[in-house]
């Protein structure tokens, strides 16, 4: 058996067949009626349109045959469709390709074939339509002839099936494309909707054709009020001539630079927009303008804002001055023409100087430890009043962002100028006023006194009513000083331990008088406390005030009380009762106004100026307290005032190396112990229970102080104690204790237990609490800084004599060195120092471990209030040299030394902040 | 033990009012001075126990009158004390410090003042 061979154009022939997708379809009538027309014509029993696939011949319509297909090895009709007339094999037995063909010489059985080819339009010889006999025979030429016209229709056929498919597939890939397009629209339109550039296109005539959201928005237009509008309506109208020449030089096919200008939004707001308009031309005629516009209404907005501000700043009176800090230090990198003109008399501070040289002003101001504390706290700092050759500046240091500093100059000379006038007339009104007035209350006082002859009842009468409106004069006027200071801010207030029994009763004494007048007895309730830290006179001033009005208000026959107790902050509360009329509560609020007298109607006049509440005020708030009244109409009034619980001052620092031991179970807790404590220079030891915390006790550690959490896992801190006081080997160890609860009962019976401290309290509480206990009290050590080599012998000698410990410097550098070296119990400073002066010693060390050290400044100049707030450490005294005597000076040693209370209940003192 | 007081105030009513306190309240001896330099002379003449001195005086003032009455070995010792309208503390304050043994604000109650020069006077360390 002969296989035939695969035509040369195999591949383009089965693409042609693919094509038609025919293959394995349903018969179909049109190639069915070619099939039985070729039988009958032919006179066979077998006739078949047989389509040569890669490795099959498949039947599309078949007659007188059961199968659909067979294989192309075996197939007759892969020789057929190699040739290109009908193909004839009249005795397959007589033929050496066919005689053993399993077709032969089974079933069906082929004796004779003969195929014609069904050919496409483009020449594939796609299979054939053939006849078969069981005998051998031949064809006449008329049946030839019908096969092969057969044939060629099943050709047209096929054809028709091809070109039909092709369309399909036309028509789909179009259908997709469409579909493509669509979708780029859509995103085309998007991303123009969604961009932050205004986007517009406008007709020749100004109408608007397209706008996008970012237009709307910025013009406050919708998409449809848009389209009813021409860019010529809402173009600001100088902006007219120009955009109108752009149009006619892009009508003319000039392409135009980005340009700016302004519309008006619907609100009738300008909007900046700056861009590019370009044309879209047809046949060298303008169809339409598109725009692409950036919104920078807020950058010109800013830019404005900018140029405002700098005109403002070079406008304003103040200085200011904006410095840069860098690696290399603080450089001056702006400043306005207000600050050439406040230093113009003090040296000129060039752009680009360094803090290193700056004019004697601001050196003397120590502007850049200021510069350097501001940008580190960010936080603004004032310099108030540096005087310079009479000229008097104030400065504001602040904050600005990221590494610059700002200071705002003041040339407040004139003010101080019109303040000291103003206190010179204050004084001479005062003084003037008090002259006549001295002669009055002088005659009148000698007349009723009976000096110069006996005066008759009605005129003595007449003589105690001049007399005491002479006295309410003087008093109105001493209530008008004092007002006159708290309005100047200037009301200085002396901090000095006032013994409170001592106080009250003197208070009581100086009153009693007035009071047995008004048949009123004073009582009065102290508690617990024995000091207070207090200006005394104007505690007395308030004192008094409270109660002449108590006295004045009280019902006769009945007492005034005044109080005094320790409130559980620990502030100090002063309470001066009445049984009078008490005061309505819608009167209440202007009670401590000026001039306020509830009942000036009232005949009881009770002669005061109408002051003395304000006045005491100011006072008790002066000393960081509040003041208030409590009363009942008909029952009387309580006025009160607390002042706030002044510390004692805080000895020195601690030795170093000494280790505390933290018993806490909460590690946040401990963690900020550590921190803050080690800061102060101890060493730390740190237990989470009670079990550990007993473990390092008995080791040969030595532990200086316990610090001891009450709430443990393992139990309470009470039975660390307990176990502690049984174990009996160790001295005893100083315990200060943290609870959530006030202090235990049980407490009271260890007198290791030297503070209870609740929670939350303040660290730096603690801190002190343990310096008080660690700190070698034997021999107080004092540090003089005094650059008067003999005022600095004297100052030594007298301290030695009192027991003290003494550490000399002659300047501020060297002060600050010992002071950092001896860790003194106390300063005695001189203010005027060479290089380091005092100001910026006391500067120095407030920010580091030693701000709480107590400092007597021992000075020959008057000091103003703010220079004190400057030269203020932790309990701070001021003793001017010519006026304070020896004993005075060492009083205030003493004072400042003295040793912590000894007694466990009272809360140690805390620094003064 | 005072016996012999030198008052010096330029006021003339004043000088009156404490020449009669002081004379018929005090019992005491009064001399009288209406500035600093007539002070200084009268001081010198008179020795007299306690000088009662006006600050506020033309020419001369308290103060200064004080300082040259320091200078002056016989004058040196007599106690002084001042008489002012000028009673803020920080004024007060200043006064003493130059020297005084008190202050006394004026006005001041005529019937009082000698008790209140007695009692001053007893504070003061001799």
């Amino acid at each position: 058996m002969k296989v035939a061979p695969l035509p040369e154009n195999e591949i383009d022939r089965l693409a042609a067949l693919s094509e038609a997708a025919i293959l394995d379809t349903p018969a179909e009538t049109g190639f069915d009626d070619l099939t039985k027309l070729a039988a009958s014509i032919c006179g066979v029993p077998i006739a078949l349109v047989s389509l040569v696939d890669a490795n099959r011949q498949w039947f599309k319509s078949r007659v007188g045959l059961d199968a659909e297909e067979t294989p192309r090895d075996l197939a007759f009709c892969a020789h057929a469709i190699l040739e290109e007339s009908v193909f004839v094999v009249p005795d397959a037995f007589k033929d050496e390709r066919f005689f053993d063909n399993p077709l032969v010489q089974g079933a069906p059985n082929v004796r004779f074939y003969a195929g014609a080819q069904v050919t496409s339009h483009d020449g594939f010889n796609v299979g054939t339509l053939c006849v078969i006999d069981h005998e051998p025979r031949e064809l006449t030429p008329e049946q030839l002839e019908a096969l092969r016209g057969l044939a060629r229709q099943a050709g047209t056929q096929i054809d028709l099936r091809r070109i039909n498919n092709r369309l399909k597939r036309i028509n789909q890939a179009l259908t997709l494309r469409a579909r493509e397009v669509e979708n780029a629209w859509e995103q085309l339109d998007d991303l123009l909707d969604n961009s932050s550039d205004l986007i517009q296109s406008v007709a020749p005539d100004g109408r608007f054709v397209y706008v996008n959201r970012a237009w709307c928005r910025a013009l406050g237009y919708s998409v449809e009020e848009a389209k009813s509008l021409s860019i010529f309506n809402i173009l600001a109208p100088e902006y007219i001539p120009h955009c109108t020449h752009v149009l006619s030089q892009l009508a003319a096919g000039e392409n135009q630079p980005s340009f700016e200008f302004v519309l008006i939004d619907k609100t009738g707001q300008p909007v900046h927009i700056e861009g590019r308009i370009t044309a879209r031309l047809e046949g060298g005629k303008m169809i339409s303008t598109r725009g692409m516009f950036r919104n920078v209404t807020e950058q010109r907005r800013s830019e404005e804002r900018v140029r405002l501000y700098s005109d403002v700043v070079e406008h304003v009176q103040i200085g200011l001055l904006v410095w840069e800090g860098s690696e290399s230090g603080y450089r001056l990198t702006a400043k306005n023409g207000a600050a050439d003109r406040v230093l113009e008399r003090m040296g000129q501070l060039d752009l680009g100087v360094s803090l290193d040289s700056l004019p004697p002003v601001l050196e003397a101001a120590n502007l850049w430890e200021f510069i350097e504390q501001v940008h580190r706290t960010h936080s603004a700092a004032r310099i108030e009043d540096v005087e310079v050759g009479g000229t008097f500046i104030s400065m504001l240091v602040f904050p600005l962002p990221g590494r610059f500093v700002g200071v705002a100059l003041e040339d407040v000379s004139q003010r101080k100028a019109v303040e000291r006038l103003k206190d010179e007339f204050v004084s001479t009104v005062s003084h003037e006023l008090r002259t006549p007035l001295t002669s009055i209350r002088g005659a009148l006082g000698l007349m009723a006194g009976g000096v110069v002859g006996s005066i008759p009842d009605q005129a003595l009468e007449l003589l105690g009513i001049a007399q005491s409106n002479t006295d309410r004069l003087v008093r109105l006027i001493n209530d008008i000083l004092d007002l006159d200071k708290i309005d100047a801010g200037r009301f200085d207030i002396r901090i000095a331990p006032i013994a409170v029994v001592e106080l009250i009763a003197s208070v009581a004494e100086q009153m009693r008088p007035l009071a047995s007048e008004a048949g009123v007895k004073i009582i009065t309730k102290i508690s617990g406390l024995r000091e207070i830290f207090a200006d005394e006179d104007r505690i007395i001033q308030v004192l008094t005030n409270l109660l002449s009005n108590a006295i004045k208000f009280a019902t006769a026959e009945t007492n005034v009380e005044i109080a005094v107790s320790t409130l559980p902050s620990g502030n100090v509360r002063f309470a001066i009762s009445d049984y009078g009329p008490g005061i309505a509560d819608a009167d209440k609020s202007r009670l401590f106004s000026r001039f306020q007298q509830l009942d000036s109607s009232d005949r009881r006049s009770k002669g005061g100026s109408g002051l003395g509440l304000a006045i005491s005020k100011a006072i008790v708030e002066q000393h960081g307290g509040t003041i208030g009244v409590h009363s009942d109409v008909g029952h009387g009034s309580t006025f009160w005032f607390e002042l706030p619980m002044t510390e004692s001052f805080v000895p020195g620092t601690v030795p170093d190396g000494q280790t505390i031991l933290i018993v806490e179970d909460d590690p946040i807790v401990a963690r900020a112990f550590r921190r803050q404590l080690e800061h102060e220079g101890y060493r730390l030891r740190h237990a989470a229970t009670i079990d550990e915390a007993q473990q390092i006790l008995s080791s040969s550690e030595t532990i200086s102080a316990i610090v001891l959490d009450m709430l443990l896992p393992d139990g309470s801190g009470i039975d660390l104690l307990h176990h502690m006081r049984d174990a009996r080997q160790r001295r005893a160890i100083p315990i200060v204790v943290l609870s959530a609860s006030e202090r235990d009962a049980q407490a009271d019976d260890i007198p290791e237990l030297v503070d209870w401290l609740v929670k939350p309290f303040d660290m730096s509480r603690l801190a002190n609490t343990l310096r008080w206990i660690l700190h070698d009290k034997t021999r107080p050590r004092i540090l003089v800084i005094e650059d008067d080599p003999s005022f600095r012998n004297l100052l030594a000698r007298q301290l030695e004599t009192q027991g003290a410990e003494v550490v000399l410097a002659s300047t501020g550098d060297e002060g600050v060195r010992l002071a950092r070296a001896s860790t003194p119990d106390l300063v005695v400073l001189d203010v005027g120092l060479p290089r380091v002066d005092g100001y910026a010693f006391v500067n120095t060390l407030r920010t580091d471990r030693l701000r709480g050290l107590p400092l007597i400044v021992y000075t020959g100049r008057d000091l103003t209030d703010n220079e004190r707030d400057m030269l203020r450490l932790g309990i701070t005294r001021f003793l001017t040299k010519s006026r304070s005597s020896e004993a005075e000076f060492t009083r205030h040693v003493r004072e400042l030394l003295r040793s912590p209370p000894n007694s466990s209940r009272r809360p140690p003192p805390m620094s003064q902040s | 033990m005072i016996t012999k007081v030198l008052l010096v105030d330029d006021e003339p009513h004043i000088r009156r009012i404490g020449e009669l306190s002081l004379k018929g309240v005090g019992k005491w001896v009064v001399v009288l001075a209406s500035n600093g330099s007539d002070a200084l002379t009268m001081a010198d003449k008179e020795k007299p126990d306690l000088i009662l001195l006006d600050v506020m005086m033309p020419g001369m003032d308290g103060p200064a009158t004080l300082q040259q009455l320091r200078t002056n070995e016989a004058t040196a010792r007599i106690p002084v004390i001042f008489m002012t309208a000028k009673v803020q503390k920080h004024e007060v304050d200043k006064y003493l410090a130059a020297g005084a043994v008190g202050v006394i604000p004026k006005p001041f109650d005529p019937m009082a003042l000698p008790s209140l020069i007695l009692q001053i006077l007893s504070n003061t360390p001799d």
